[in-house]
């Protein structure tokens, strides 16, 4: 019984939106909201022992009991494909950001909506969204992870749906609902998840051909291409050539959303957008950041200690530095877009004292390489390296190895934005 | 095997619509709502009695038949007997076949108000005939069956009057067909003692005359399931049809085509079959993508939809000819899932001469149940998560990326081949969704026709087993597994056994000479010397799967093969 425990942290949410999707509408108002909120809220309450376990001792504490989904008789034993959680540093890091994320937003959603939203349709679809998103990020098998990233894209198209219909038109910034065609706006959007979901298949698939592993965590997997003199072979390359192309497209979905809402700068865009496409993007270059490290970043560390020696570390806390500059700089423009829409008591606050147009300009007209470089100068490169291998030991439980360089970036980039979060909740 | 204790089952299955027909033949035709009430009697005890199968269902790994009905002789003389039997494979598609039919006779109600006895009669009797081809295990039984389904269909569709162009494409193509399986029928009970599977399958036949029969027999079943370029019949039906006949056609027939493909052609032709995969998974693959692009230019939502079902059967095609466990279980996963899926799009979807009354936007929609419907059907075709094609298109896509194009050739020119044909592939896939979506946007503010609740109310059996296939697949796959490994089985036994028949008796593996040039190395095929060879087909065994690699520079000769084996 206890070994389905940490799928409570799906079914808190998965049960908030079947309760606001079939029963909202005799609830009331308040009603609602607490049936969202509460059902993130226990997923939280799970989270933080599971969090505080990894902080005193990293590493995967045990697996959830498996839910028998898929399996295929091959002649000697069935090849499985269950829907498993993996309970990892990486994994609960990140649901914890999901899942904080997602009260923000739930808040704000409950605030600043219009009155003619049918609100608990809204939550619901914000609770379904967060379900998947946590299956994402707690998958264990690239089945899991393939059905979670998926059921994302169709949540969120879905919460999209809802919100286009909800917002007046005098919300929509440039009015091009009305002159767009609805077909064009519902198709776009899609055919780009789509593409999305097709890419992050046939990497699976590259991935299955060449590792008989069948976990998201590739790094076992791959170990024996990473000896001196053995290269990836080209199925590699197409697998991370493919991830890279899911994990960009459902980030750079921003455009098509805006279409699709009828504005760019409307506040449900950047609703949506924040939460169902930049994270899961994210996190599945970190997910996969073993394989894109021994393929592209691989030869990229190659070059980069051709030209610079031993100033490698210097290279990648550069480049580091100047994504968390670049990811803190489109945060802000973000909360600027949702602020121009509507703006609620703490963005205006926020804004008072940022001035968000500014920032981002001053931060995206500075050479970002050359930022990181004077940071890493100015703390010293030992500091750096201390860094570097607690947070390795955090995430991994062991010193880290020399071809990381990219989960310390994203998680710089993660842990920013968690503390992003954290400053505007406590405020 | 499951007996239930010497009770034909299969056969009462298959004749209780030819019954229930022989009824409604014989009423009076002023009995109309009779003979209507009785059809969907009958139709709907068919589909209760089918049940038994589930029900009886024991779960073994050997992936023997589970239910089965003979073998007793009925034309001694010619080998053919009268044996029906049940495998994980063709128990899903006879389950939906039962289930398919007494919701269609309810929904043809509104159509059949001037021709319900013909209606009823050619539904059961397509029925029953579609029961016996997807059951039997003799060739001679099937193409009989099969026969008598491409007539009834043609009769059931022409009951509201065909087009010249349609009729004349659809007897052309039934006819070479015909001419096709007549040819295989008479080649094969001329050298063969019986003609039922297991006589088919031992004793493979000389290389070039399989080579000669598996065109012809695929030809046949490719013309039958609408694969591209042999798809004009089904597009002209399903454009002048009415819908329950639409539906029928497209579940119905294309299910015979393809289960004639896996349970015929397959163990049949191993050698054929190995050679061939790779061309035909080309031509495929050629295929999906031309008919979702065709698919896109449609202006109508039957004749979209009927692109979007010739591509879904080339897609079909694709995991056929993987040869792979998963290949197989997405392409039986995607029949059904394709058969359930264009049953609700066609039954709450909105007909030809609705779409071209109303405009595009107009402001008249369907009520809320039949807006609800279309959109689960249109979602359940999209492969969302939780639907049978998800599972369908998931498992497919991972069992051919299986299938090693080019194994650890790096650098050849070949590769920009392999990579196009991923290329290809996806595109199809993309733009057959494409093809929905746009179809959906389209569709759905279409007129609201009177009856549209009923009909959203009888596809409420369709959508809770794609539910049921999608969320809970292993229930499905775990019968399906056993039988797909056997039938990968015994193409490589016939593999083997070909061998064995050329190899002198005396000489060891390494003194094996080489075989004659007019016939393809099948040295190369068995897994026992290390590594395949990599310049021309090979199958090993990696593991307990089966793994064919072909480098795509041999594309070619299996193609110019196909044409000419000589």
């Amino acid at each position: 019984m206890f070994g389905y425990f940490e799928w409570l942290l799906l079914a808190f949410p998965l049960s908030g939106a079947c309760i606001n999707a079939f029963l909202g509408r005799r609830l009331t108002r308040r009603a609602q909201l607490w049936v969202a909120m509460g059902a993130l809220s226990s997923s939280l309450f799970i989270l933080i022992p599971l969090l505080a376990s990894q902080v005193l001792r990293p590493g995967i504490v045990g697996r959830p009991q498996a839910i028998p989904w898929f399996r295929v008789w091959s002649g000697e034993r069935f090849l499985q494909g269950p829907l498993a959680l993996r309970i990892d540093a990486l994994s609960v890091f990140a649901a914890s950001a999901t899942v904080a994320g997602g009260l923000v937003l739930v808040t704000y959603a409950a605030r600043h909506l219009p009155s003619t939203t049918p609100r608990h349709i809204v939550l619901a679809a914000l609770d379904a969204v967060l379900t998947a998103l946590l299956l994402v990020v707690l998958a264990d098998n690239p089945m899991c992870l393939l059905l979670g990233w998926a059921l994302s894209g169709w949540c969120m198209h879905g919460l999209a749906r809802t919100l286009q219909a909800s917002f007046p038109p005098s919300a929509q910034a440039d009015g091009s609902l009305q002159t767009a065609s609805p077909p064009i706006a519902l198709i776009a959007p899609r055919m780009i998840s789509m593409t999305s979901d097709l890419s992050l298949l046939f990497a699976l698939g590259f991935l299955a051909t060449v590792s008989p592993s069948w976990s998201v965590d590739t790094a076992p997997a791959l170990a024996r291409f990473t000896a001196p003199g053995v290269s990836a072979p080209r199925e590699l390359w197409a697998a991370a050539l493919l991830l890279l192309l899911a994990s960009l497209i459902r980030v750079g979905q921003r455009s098509a959303c805006a279409r699709f809402l009828g504005g760019e700068s409307s506040a449900a865009d950047a609703l949506v957008y924040a939460l169902s496409s930049g994270f899961p993007g994210v996190y599945l270059i970190v997910r996969g950041s073993p394989l894109v490290t021994l393929t592209f970043l691989g030869r990229l560390s190659g070059l980069l200690s051709r030209s610079s020696g031993s100033a490698l570390p210097w290279w990648w806390f550069g480049l580091g530095s100047g994504i968390i500059v670049l990811g803190y700089g489109l945060a802000r423009r973000l909360f600027s877009s949702l602020n121009a829409a509507r703006r609620p008591a703490w963005a205006t606050r926020v804004a008072r004292r940022w001035d968000p147009v500014r920032s981002s300009r001053r931060y995206l007209a500075q050479p970002l390489v050359h930022a990181g470089e004077v940071l890493a100068r100015s703390v010293g490169v030992d500091w750096v390296q201390r860094t570097r291998k607690a947070l390795s030991s955090l995430l991994h439980g062991a010193a880290p190895a020399d071809d990381e360089p990219l989960h310390l970036t994203l998680c710089f980039l993660l842990l920013g934005t968690v503390l992003v979060l954290a400053y505007l909740l406590l405020r | 095997m499951n007996q239930l204790g010497g009770f034909p089952l299969l056969t009462l299955i298959v004749a209780v619509p030819v019954l229930g027909a022989a009824i409604v033949l014989f009423l009076r035709p002023a009995r109309g709502d009779t003979l209507r009430w009785l059809a969907v009697l009958v139709a709907s005890a068919d589909f209760f009695i089918s049940l038994f199968l589930y029900m009886g269902w024991v779960p073994d790994l050997s992936g023997t038949v589970q239910f089965q009905d003979g073998p007793w002789p009925w034309i001694p003389s010619l080998g053919i007997q009268h044996h029906l039997a049940i495998d994980g494979v063709n128990v899903h598609l006879v389950g939906l076949t039962t289930l398919l039919a007494p919701l269609v006779l309810l929904a043809a109600w509104p159509h059949s108000t001037s021709t319900g006895r013909a209606t009823a009669f050619w539904v059961l009797i397509l029925e029953a005939s579609t029961l016996g081809a997807l059951t039997t295990r003799d060739l001679a039984c099937f193409a009989l069956f099969w026969l008598t389904a491409l007539v009834s269909a043609f009769l059931l569709a022409g009951l509201t009057g065909y087009p010249s162009g349609a009729a004349a494409h659809y007897i052309a193509a039934m006819a070479i067909a015909a001419v096709l399986m007549l040819a295989c029928l008479v080649y094969l009970s001329g050298v063969r003692p019986g003609l039922d599977i297991p006589n088919l399958s031992t004793n493979p036949l000389p290389w070039q005359t399989q080579a000669w029969l598996f065109w012809a027999m695929t030809l046949a079943m490719g013309i039958t399931s609408a694969l591209c370029p042999f798809h004009l019949w089904y597009i002209d039906t399903q454009r002048h049809a009415s819908p329950p006949a639409r539906v029928l056609i497209s579940v119905m027939l294309l299910n015979i085509g393809c289960c004639g493909l896996i349970r015929f052609c397959l163990p049949a032709f191993p050698l054929a079959v190995t050679r061939f995969a790779p061309a035909l998974v080309l031509l495929s693959t050629i295929g999906l993508a031309y008919a979702a692009v065709r698919a896109l230019g449609q202006r109508t939502f039957p004749s979209a939809l009927a692109y979007w079902n010739v591509a879904q059967m080339n897609l079909a095609l694709i995991g056929i000819f993987s040869l792979q466990n998963l290949g197989l279980h997405g392409a039986t996963f995607l029949i059904v899932g394709r058969a359930l899926s264009t049953a609700i799009l066609l039954l709450v979807g909105p007909t030809q001469d609705e779409q071209q009354r109303v405009p595009s936007h107009g402001a008249n929609p369907h009520g809320n149940a039949g807006r609800l419907v279309l959109l689960l059907g249109f979602l359940s075709a999209l492969a969302i998560p939780g639907s049978v094609e998800f599972i369908a298109q998931s498992t497919l896509v991972l069992g051919m990326m299986r299938w090693r194009w080019q194994p650890d050739n790096p650098g050849a020119p070949s590769a920009v081949w392999d990579w196009l044909w991923y290329a290809l592939f996806a595109f199809g896939l993309l733009v057959s969704a494409w093809t929905l979506l746009r179809s959906y946007s389209h569709s759905l503010p279409s007129t609201s026709r009177p009856g549209t609740r009923r009909q959203a109310l009888l596809t409420v059996p369709l959508l809770l087993v794609t539910l049921l296939a999608g969320v809970r697949p292993s229930v499905f796959s775990d019968m399906i597994g056993p039988t797909v490994h056997r039938l990968l089985g015994e193409i490589m036994s016939g593999l083997e056994t070909d061998l064995r028949q050329k190899a002198p008796p005396a000489s060891s593996p390494e003194e094996m000479p080489s075989p004659p040039s007019d016939q393809p190395d099948t040295t190369q095929w068995l897994p026992a010397h290390g590594h395949p060879p990599m310049a021309s087909a090979s199958i090993t065994v990696l593991g307990p799967e089966y793994v064919i690699s072909c480098p795509a520079r041999t594309w070619i000769a299996p193609l110019l093969l196909g044409v000419c084996p000589s």
